[in-house]
């Protein structure tokens, strides 16, 4: 996506629930299935399995979509899809450990939901951070300078700002400025994506 | 701690900073401001969009400047709208907001105006009902009050027409399109929009777009043609304004048109208004008030629009216009007009004292008559006042009808009847006379049984015919559970003259073999109750099976040929489903069924995307179908699957996905398509 949009009263996620196509499929997978294959992850299967579960459980997300209506008490969007991550991961491990005695819960039962447990909504707010900032951080990139974007990447890393001067043939300050202002673009697309991925009404 | 970890630190940071989402970070985001939502009108020099301020939440209008990169133009296109947005009247379209959109072109923002023009309501387009010419007068004099105070402030018009002027729906009225107004020296007075310097230089040099005949031909002054006639003035839109009451009492027509506008404008060859005599009522002293405004010689036209304006007003409240010039007779006309009441009291006692010299006959015939004048000045009032309510109620009128179309649709492709019902009542809070809202609500009160109500509705809609009121009303206070009541019920209903019966019925019966019915036995007549009406050729004792045991309710129509209608079945509920070789063509009533197995071989099935809504079906049979891939099938809980002889599929690729798939049947021919290694048991058969 192209950081130039800001705050519109129609984010991307309701968008993609109104214009429910395959062009819309796509873009929703590519923005939520990192997020839904890390927290998946969480539950240590098998890499192959970890994507069989992550399309199934995208697939059901992207079904019940249009149905889904936002409720302040219940969470954003994102709270919705962890819940749903987690059950449909278990029901997975559940009836792959038991052939016989299969049980299928129905994941969008909104009981079930609710019983998340504080840990696991503590991993998954944790794993929405880290989706957000970093493809935050993907999108502004390419906009940058070379001169912006390794004053700040260094500077994270750890480096001496003399010494990333001294390699940029800049003044300290000089550094100093570029990172702030790399920091003041991430924050704002942070805010965006945040917006655009997770708000609905 | 690696760069993702860091990174995810500014996310932290940037929620705790901006209160994500709240308004205040909304509005800091100054680009983007506007977003373009549809293109209202294209002009020469400008484009008009609808566009949604993220600002202030509100939908406004965006003119776009659209000439090429030349700063002289868009020097001209800021100054119109820095003057229009300096003309704070509020007649005078508003202007909020003037900048540079992304391609560095120059807009400014103004009122969306949802109406139409002065020429769309006399010609009664855009929905417009007719005003009187009262009403017209009212805009007029409106229209007066802007320019006058444009004037005041030093500025001319120079492009007043109908089409520049905006009416709404709720009498609003605006003038609109500046972009050849100028500013006019006044020594005496020099205007304090001039201190601004940037409008002072454009429009002293008279700078405007096309440079050529400013104005537009039927409604400019002479002196906008040839200077022959004098400077352009302030009296120069005393003429417009003449032209355009010209239009307004010919009800459309303007006073200069044809091959030969410009010469006709010169030589102030048009029209008589008194020529409209014959078809409108046209009053001689509006007309004088025309034709002084419309004046070749600019001293003999109105010396300021206050004027003219006062010369409107005194017509109205019944005085004589100066430009009439009236002899003694009109002023007596005039003067009983105003004094109407004083009169008839003066004249009431002077035949009282008739009476009591003369009879008392007089007296009585006198009274009537002042009763039939009453009335009629009674009834022509309310007239007025009708119509004035008939331009409000539009609005409803058309919200109205779409709740009705919704509702129809709800009950026509979703079944709902309770959702239908919903709709039908919020078009009657639009429109509590909309027969149509009526009748569907009193239709589908019916379905559920609510026959007090719909009683009630039927007779609001005036639409229903007797026969069919009269069992409504036979019935009313009752609620049937059987089906011998429901049947008897149905039959009735065919027998009156109630012209769509058919669908009615389907409705009715669908509805209450769903939720009245509760006696397995009744539903069992029901049910071929209701195959029967829809189905003709139907009959109950061949090909037709409908019984329950410890797998629960099975109902089968295995190779019966006699079904059309089966849309009947819609979420009726059954569990196990065979229509197995029968003649079903649509199979769109599976849709979110209950069911726990079906058995569709041998028919035309296709429409595999009902596999999504079928949320329980564990048993499916699509032996000898057309099916051509079984993608859908694969978030199925379906267990058993029979594909044997589908000669179109060609490839098993998402049955690996379906997890609660046990056991599949193929023919002989389909093994190639079989993967190596299935999740899924086998079966092979020839």
């Amino acid at each position: 996506m192209d950081n130039s949009n800001d705050f519109t009263k129609v984010t991307l996620l309701m968008r993609l629930k109104e214009s429910h196509d395959e062009k819309s499929w796509d873009e929703f997978h590519i923005y939520y299935a990192p997020y839904v294959r890390n927290l998946v992850r969480q539950f240590k299967l098998p890499e192959a399995d970890v994507s069989d579960v992550t399309q199934l459980i995208l697939v059901r997300v992207w079904k019940s979509l249009p149905t889904f209506q936002y409720d302040k008490s219940k969470g954003l969007f994102r709270s919705w899809l962890a819940a749903i991550s987690r059950n449909a991961t278990i029901n997975f491990l559940d009836s792959k450990s038991s052939r016989n005695d299969r049980q299928n819960i129905p994941i969008e039962d909104q009981e079930y939901i609710n019983s998340v447990s504080p840990e696991l909504e503590e991993i998954s707010e944790k794993e929405w951070r880290r989706h957000i900032s970093s493809l935050a951080w993907e999108n502004i990139k390419k906009d940058l300078s070379d001169r912006m974007r390794i004053s700040f990447t260094k500077s994270l890393d750890g480096v001496d700002k003399d010494v990333i001067a001294a390699e940029l043939k800049v003044e300290a300050n000089t550094v100093q400025v570029y990172k702030q202002r790399v920091a003041n673009k991430l924050c704002k697309e942070i805010n965006r994506l945040e917006h655009e991925l997770n708000f609905i009404n | 701690m690696d760069f993702t970890d860091k990174l995810e630190d500014y996310y932290k940071l940037a929620t705790e900073n901006s209160r994500t989402t709240s308004l205040l970070s909304l509005i800091s985001q100054k680009q983007e401001r506007y977003t373009i939502l549809s293109e209202l009108a294209t002009g020469g020099m400008k484009k008009i969009y609808r566009v949604s301020d993220s600002v202030s939440g509100r939908d406004i209008a965006m003119a776009v400047c659209k000439l090429n990169e030349d700063s002289d133009e868009h020097d001209k296109f800021i100054s119109e709208a820095r003057l229009t947005a300096l003309l704070q009247h509020p007649n005078i379209m508003p202007v909020y907001d003037i900048g540079f959109n992304e391609n560095d072109e120059p807009y400014f923002t103004m009122k969306l105006f949802e109406g139409g023009t002065l020429a769309d309501q006399i010609h009664k387009n855009k929905g417009f009902s007719q005003v009187t010419l009262d009403g017209l007068l009212d805009y007029f004099i409106k229209i007066c009050d802007a320019i006058s105070y444009a004037h005041d402030k030093g500025v001319i018009h120079r492009d007043i027409k109908p089409e520049n002027i905006l009416i709404g729906a709720f009498g609003e009225v605006l003038i609109t399109d500046w972009g050849l107004a100028r500013f006019v020296w006044q020594n005496d007075t020099k205007s304090a929009l001039m201190d601004d310097k940037i409008l002072a230089q454009a429009y002293v040099e008279d700078r405007t777009y096309d440079g050529y005949v400013k104005g537009t031909p039927g409604y400019m002054a002479p002196e906008q043609i040839s200077r022959e006639f004098g400077e352009i003035s302030e009296v120069s839109d005393i003429f417009a304004l003449g032209a355009l009451l010209y239009f307004i009492l010919s009800r459309g027509q303007a006073p200069f048109k044809g091959e030969q506008v410009l010469e006709n404008t010169l030589t102030g060859d048009y029209v008589p208004l008194s020529e409209f005599s014959h078809t409108l009522p046209i009053v001689s002293a509006l007309q004088a008030v025309c034709e002084k405004c419309l004046s070749l010689k600019q001293d003999e036209r109105y010396n300021s629009v206050l004027e003219l304006k006062q010369e409107i007003e005194a017509y109205r409240s019944g005085f004589a216009t100066s430009a009439e010039d009236a002899g003694t007779l009109t002023l007596v006309k005039l003067f009983f007009r105003r004094n109407q009441r004083s009169c008839l009291i003066v004249a009431a006692s002077f035949i009282i004292i008739c009476v009591v010299l003369i009879s008392s006959f007089r007296n009585i015939q006198l009274q009537k008559q002042k009763a039939i004048a009453a009335e009629i000045e009674t009834r022509k009032a309310l007239k007025n006042l009708e119509e004035e309510q008939i331009s409000k109620n539009k609005l409803h009128k058309e919200a109205a009808l779409k709740y009705v179309q919704q509702g129809k649709s709800d009950v026509s492709w979703l079944w709902k009847e309770d959702l239908a019902q919903a709709q039908f009542r919020t078009a009657l809070e639009h429109d509590d006379t909309l027969a149509s809202a009526w009748y569907e609500l009193a239709n589908s009160l019916i379905v559920t049984q609510k026959y007090g109500e719909a009683l009630e509705a039927l007779q609001r809609s005036k639409m229903a015919p007797k026969s069919y009121m009269l069992l409504v009303e036979s019935v009313n206070g009752k609620t049937f559970n059987t089906a011998a009541e429901l049947i008897t019920f149905s039959k009735k209903i065919t027998n009156t003259e109630m012209k769509d019966w058919r669908s009615l019925l389907m409705r009715y019966l669908n509805y209450n073999l769903r939720y009245s019915v509760k006696d397995f036995d009744d539903k069992k007549v029901l049910l071929a109750y209701t195959m029967q009406v829809n189905n003709p050729r139907f009959d109950s004792r061949k090909n037709y099976k409908f019984y329950r045991d410890d797998e629960g309710t099975h109902l089968s129509f295995k190779n019966n040929k006699s079904l059309d209608e089966f849309r009947v079945l819609y979420k009726v509920y059954i569990d196990h489903l065979d229509i197995s070789g029968s003649s079903v063509r649509d199979f769109d009533f599976l849709t979110a069924g209950k069911y726990k197995s079906l058995d569709l071989s041998y028919t035309p099935f296709s429409l595999l995307w009902v596999f999504d809504t079928l949320k329980r079906v564990k048993k499916i049979n699509l032996s000898h179908t057309s099916i051509k891939e079984i993608s859908h099938l694969q978030y199925s809980p379906v267990e058993e699957l029979n594909l044997s002889h589908c000669k179109m599929l060609s490839s098993l690729q998402g049955l690996s996905k379906a997890l609660f798939l046990k056991k599949i049947i193929i023919s002989k021919d389909m093994t190639r398509l079989l993967p190596t290694n299935p999740s899924y048991e086998v079966v092979v058969i020839p």
